[in-house]
């Protein structure tokens, strides 16, 4: 028997009744937002991860160039005071200074008063002393 | 025949090939270029906008055995001038120059120093120049914020001798460049030096440096540092040597003078005072000779010191015996020369190896010099180490002079008792150190060890032996006769109370002016040993030409007795012998030394 075309419906409409096309039709459109949504969302977060990444390695690059450069100072300052250092440790100082300030001698230099019977002795059998040095003030 | 449309068609299509073979080639240029030739590219266009230059590391510390520094660098900043680069853009982006030498010199002059018409001076003409050198940070900030274009800073260390004159002669110094110009500054300049710290800085069109700030700066960076060279000296004992020579020379009116105190076991020097000196932080302002070290440079006669070696020899090759007595009158003629003792008796006196010692006798040393023969007692002198340079690796040491062989009778009665023969200071007491060793010779010693900047050892100098010079029973005859010199003999001055003291006196005629015959000058020197029961120290002290005494025995000698007291002292090294300060000191014996 032969049936034409237009009397015929179509297979989805006999399918999908009209009353649920409205609510499937809004289904099947759901997903094509979500997916953009979900990209433009990782997108963003890629850029904010990239950008606080930039930050943080600019700033732990100005925080090792700044230690670099104290390290820097330190080194100098350290050679200075070192250098100081030696510079007060030097035993001919020390030796000025405790002449100067403590009224120390050297041994040799050390005062003997030799008691009055040994000084009448002939001066090849005296004790040999060092020559007396008084300094101004002692 | 074609239509118009098909003729379009065709030559589009000729267009199109065209322009698809051009883009072929292009692509095919560019992947070449980006592909192929990428690495040589990138260094050309590196190399194009960049240069490398060398920062030298800072020099490494020259240290003394405990690790005190004789020797230090500091950071300084250089000034230059370069007028050529002071240029800026006008209005019309046009370059013009821009260096006002008058208005720069008006800037610098207050925090130079100096004064502006000087200063102009030197900022004359266009090209580089060097301001100051050498200057502290808070000068190099002050130019900095000044910025004038053509004005720039250069970091460099500065060298600095803390501890002044204090072994200067030994340390030497750097030039206005860090060269070593002297001393073990010289000797070891690359290992101080270190290796150099390579940089990259930006380069403009015409290869000018770019100065920029930050960490890769030239002005910025954190220098290498060189190696530190440990010495064998000590600072402590090098200052007690200096002291005490510097009041010898004031008391004696000597001319110059030395004490070097070495270990005889191991070698090391551990105190070279050499007087006069110089401060090495000025060395511009002293002379050559204050410079020099002529303890290692200049030779001398050594005079009575020479006996030692002498006797040595003659005990060692067993020509004479310990309690054998040899005549000695006043003087005795040799090839017609007369070899007298100064002030001896008139009579023949007849003296053992130990009394010669004692009283120093020419005349004695001479018949036990004469026992051996020219070739023996010469090749025990080289055994010993005259007439070759030491192993001290200091610049500039001498060999001396020993008289090559045959040896006449006269050659041989005056090497006996020092004359006719040439030493170094550094080179007597070298041999000298055999006797504190148990006969065996150690090299002298003066560089410890050489370390990196952490403190690794990269290189070490262990003590070096020049094997056994003499038998360990002729050491021990040498010392007792050594120690006699010091308790009854011409050494009496150098008696430490609480040691034994081992020694010889030595007062030799200088070798005039001309070269021909002696002068009225003398060296005196004494040459000795503490404590001589286990000789920790061989010490020489040396006085040329001492004006207001002339004996060893009133100079040299008391000079080496306070240097091992305090030496001693310093170390606390237990007495060994009862200390009596009741008991009178013997009157030391004169000293002969004169050949006629």
């Amino acid at each position: 028997m032969y049936v034409s075309d237009a009397a015929q419906p179509a297979p989805e409409a006999a399918a999908q009744p009209t009353g649920q096309w409205r609510v499937l039709s809004g289904v099947r459109r759901a997903p094509r937002r979500v997916i953009p949504r979900a990209w433009w969302a990782v997108v963003l977060s890629l850029l904010v991860a990239a950008l606080v990444l930039y930050v943080h390695t600019v700033s732990q690059e100005f925080r090792l160039s700044k230690m670099k450069d104290d390290l820097r100072h330190m080194k100098e300052q350290l050679t200075e005071l070192r250098s100081e250092k030696a510079k007060v440790e030097n035993p001919r100082n020390i030796d000025d200074l405790a002449r100067k300030h403590l009224a120390m001698q050297a041994p040799a230099d050390v005062v003997f008063i030799a008691p009055p019977k040994l000084n009448k002795l002939a001066p090849a059998n005296r004790i040999p002393m060092a020559p007396a040095v008084i300094h101004e003030g002692f | 025949m074609s239509t118009r449309p098909a003729l379009i068609r065709q030559r589009a299509l000729y267009v199109l090939a065209g322009l698809a073979m051009g883009t072929a080639l292009l692509s095919a240029r560019l992947v070449y270029l980006q592909v192929f030739q990428a690495n040589k590219l990138a260094a050309m266009a590196e190399a194009q906008r960049t240069k490398t230059i060398d920062l030298s590391a800072v020099r490494g510390e020259i240290v003394d055995r405990n690790h005190k520094e004789l020797a230090v660098s500091v950071d300084s900043y250089s000034i230059y001038a370069n007028p050529k680069d002071a240029k800026v853009l006008d209005a019309s982006r046009k370059e013009v120059k821009s260096f006002d030498r008058k208005a720069t010199a008006a800037a610098l002059a207050p925090i130079l120093g100096m004064g502006a018409p000087a200063l102009e001076q030197k900022l004359q003409g266009n090209e580089f120049r060097w301001l100051v050198r050498q200057q502290p940070e808070a000068v190099r900030d002050k130019v900095r914020a000044l910025k004038i274009p053509g004005l720039g800073l250069v970091r460099e260390a500065k060298r600095i001798y803390p501890k002044g004159t204090l072994a200067a002669t030994l340390i030497g110094f750097v030039g206005v460049d860090n060269q070593g110009l002297a001393g073990i500054e010289n000797a070891f300049d690359k290992v101080l030096k270190g290796p150099p710290i390579k940089l990259q800085v930006q380069v403009d069109a015409y290869g000018r440096e770019i100065m920029r700030e930050g960490p890769q700066a030239p002005m910025d960076t954190t220098l290498g540092d060189g190696n530190q060279v440990v010495l064998t000296i000590d600072e402590n004992l090098q200052h007690i040597a200096e002291r005490e020579l510097a009041k010898t020379l004031e008391s004696s009116g000597a001319k110059r003078g030395t004490v070097l105190m070495m270990e005889p076991k191991t070698g090391n020097l551990v105190a070279f005072a050499t007087l006069p000196t110089y401060d090495p932080n000025n060395f511009r302002n002293f002379s050559w000779e204050a410079i020099k070290n002529w303890a290692v440079t200049d030779v001398y006669e050594p005079g009575s010191t020479m006996k030692m070696f002498t006797l040595a020899g003659a005990v060692d090759n067993k020509r004479i015996g310990l309690e054998q007595k040899f005549k000695c009158p006043p003087y005795i003629k040799v090839e017609g020369r007369l070899i007298t003792d100064h002030e001896a008796p008139t009579w023949n006196r007849e003296l053992t190896p130990f009394d010669i010692m004692e009283v120093s006798s020419n005349v004695g040393t001479t018949q036990i010099a004469f026992t051996m023969k020219g070739a023996e007692h010469r090749e025990f002198l080289t055994r010993m180490g005259f007439g070759s340079r030491t192993g001290s690796g200091i610049t500039g040491e001498s060999k001396g002079i020993l008289p090559a062989l045959p040896w006449r009778p006269l050659t041989q009665a005056t090497i006996s008792f020092g004359q006719g023969v040439s030493v170094t200071a550094l080179q007597i007491l070298s041999a000298a150190s055999a006797l504190g060793n148990d006969g065996v010779r150690m090299e002298p010693r003066l560089i410890d060890s050489v370390l990196d900047s952490k403190g690794k050892v990269l290189q070490s100098f262990p003590p070096r032996s020049a094997g056994r010079v003499m038998k360990p029973e002729t050491v021990k005859a040498m010392m007792k006769m050594l120690e006699k010199v010091v308790s009854t003999g011409t050494g009496v001055e150098a008696q430490v109370p609480g040691y034994r003291i081992a020694g010889k006196t030595g007062t030799a005629q200088k070798i005039a002016d001309n070269g021909r015959g002696y002068s009225s000058d003398v060296e005196a020197s004494f040459l000795g040993f503490f404590p001589s029961n286990d000789p920790r120290f061989v010490m020489l002290t040396l006085l040329d030409s001492p004006r207001k005494v002339h004996w060893a025995a009133a100079t040299a000698a008391p000079l080496f007795g306070h240097v091992a007291a305090e030496t001693l002292r310093q170390l606390g090294v237990r007495p060994t012998e009862p200390i009596n300060a009741n008991k009178p000191r013997p009157v030391p014996k004169a000293e002969h030394d004169d050949a006629h």
